[in-house]
């Protein structure tokens, strides 16, 4: 408590999410199949992004309490469906404490092994390669071993300012 | 610290071009990082790939490509600030993301807290210093400890596919009731 009160300009929570809710973000769902008992883990993430051509990484990070990601990265291999504007549905029940998260999602096990959420805008089967803490957050570097993006032009689902929407190009 | 996989063998040959069309359904905000260096040159980049990582410390991040020239400068200084553009600052992003020096022409910005530029109009101000930095792959990953951050104006800027956007509320009258609403004149 006492070294809190001396940090100089410390930046408290609610300034930081005030703040951070300017920045839009993709919604990514990560899954796995639990190598031992079969059963489908998920979880959802605002910080997918795009990390390295060559090689093909991608990153994202995950709160260090996090008791799903664990669990995923069990797995040999993972995937990570990228949402689309009509599957907040499946944000929310990815989001939910529990087991069994993805029983009420409609999914195809991919040539991985992993979940692929249907309707998503593109599917990312991938390896976990590097893991490293900064501060409360565990950043993930995922090499990809294989991509497929939807053959529609779906809209995304983005997480702005508290709440969902979608993309609307600039004319 | 290179943290590249040391090998990548095996895995599915994922041409760059691909990648850029699998990850461009990706929606991003759009990020101005910027500095200033000892002889008062203004210095920018434009990152899709800034983002939230720790709430206690207050931390972000960002990937930059090592191809970037402004980065090395940048770098340097060991301090920036993240400019979260909003949907009128198109031409900003333009400007910062040409080559060469005159990349700040024109471009009205008042000095931060930590004498980095703020661009006038931006959606956020976030404020860093440099705290960790490693190669991975063909970009660096920059992570840079908090130590202002204030809202600005407007809405964000998004970029997906090429083009830039707005965001679109989800919960709004679908688009047949609005048209029917205005053309009811």
């Amino acid at each position: 408590m006492t070294a809190t009160a001396i940090a100089p300009r410390t930046i408290d929570s609610d300034t930081y999410r005030a703040v951070m809710r300017h920045l839009p973000t993709g919604v990514a769902a990560i899954c796995s199949t639990d190598p031992a008992s079969g059963a489908q883990h998920g979880m959802i993430v605002g910080t997918f992004a795009s990390l390295s051509m060559e090689p093909a990484l991608v990153t994202f990070s995950v709160m260090h309490s996090s008791t799903s990601w664990p669990k995923i990265a069990d797995a040999p291999a993972f995937s990570i469906s990228l949402l689309a504007e009509d599957q907040q549905n499946v944000c929310r029940a990815l989001s939910a404490k529990g087991e069994d998260k993805l029983a009420s999602v409609a999914w195809s096990e991919s040539a991985w092994g992993n979940p692929h959420l249907h309707g998503s805008l593109a599917w990312f089967d991938c390896r976990v390669e590097q893991q490293f803490t900064a501060g409360d957050h565990l950043v993930v570097i995922a090499s990809v071993l294989a991509m497929t993006p939807t053959q529609g032009a779906c809209a995304p689902l983005i997480f702005h300012g508290g709440r969902f929407g979608s993309f609307r190009e600039t004319a | 610290m290179d943290i590249t996989p040391a090998s990548t063998a095996g895995l599915a040959d994922i041409t760059p071009a691909f990648y850029r069309q699998v990850l461009g359904k990706l929606p991003t905000g759009v990020t101005a990082i910027t500095g200033i260096n000892d002889d008062d040159e203004k210095l920018g980049l434009v990152v899709g790939t800034f983002q939230s990582l720790s709430l206690d410390p207050p931390l972000v991040m960002f990937c930059v490509d090592k191809s970037s020239s402004s980065w090395p400068k940048l770098r340097k200084l060991q301090k920036f600030t993240a400019n979260i553009l909003s949907d009128d600052q198109i031409t900003i992003c333009k400007s910062l993301s040409r080559k060469g020096p005159q990349k700040f022409e024109g471009l009205p910005c008042t000095p931060g807290p930590l004498g980095t530029p703020h661009l006038e109009g931006a959606t956020a101000y976030i404020d860093c210093v440099v705290t960790a930095e490693v190669v991975v792959g063909d970009h660096y990953m920059v992570v840079g400890a908090v130590t202002k951050m204030e809202e600005g104006d407007g809405d964000a800027l998004l970029f997906r596919a090429g083009k830039f956007g707005q965001y679109l509320p989800i919960d709004v009258p679908a688009p047949a009731e609005q048209t029917t609403a205005r053309s009811a004149s």
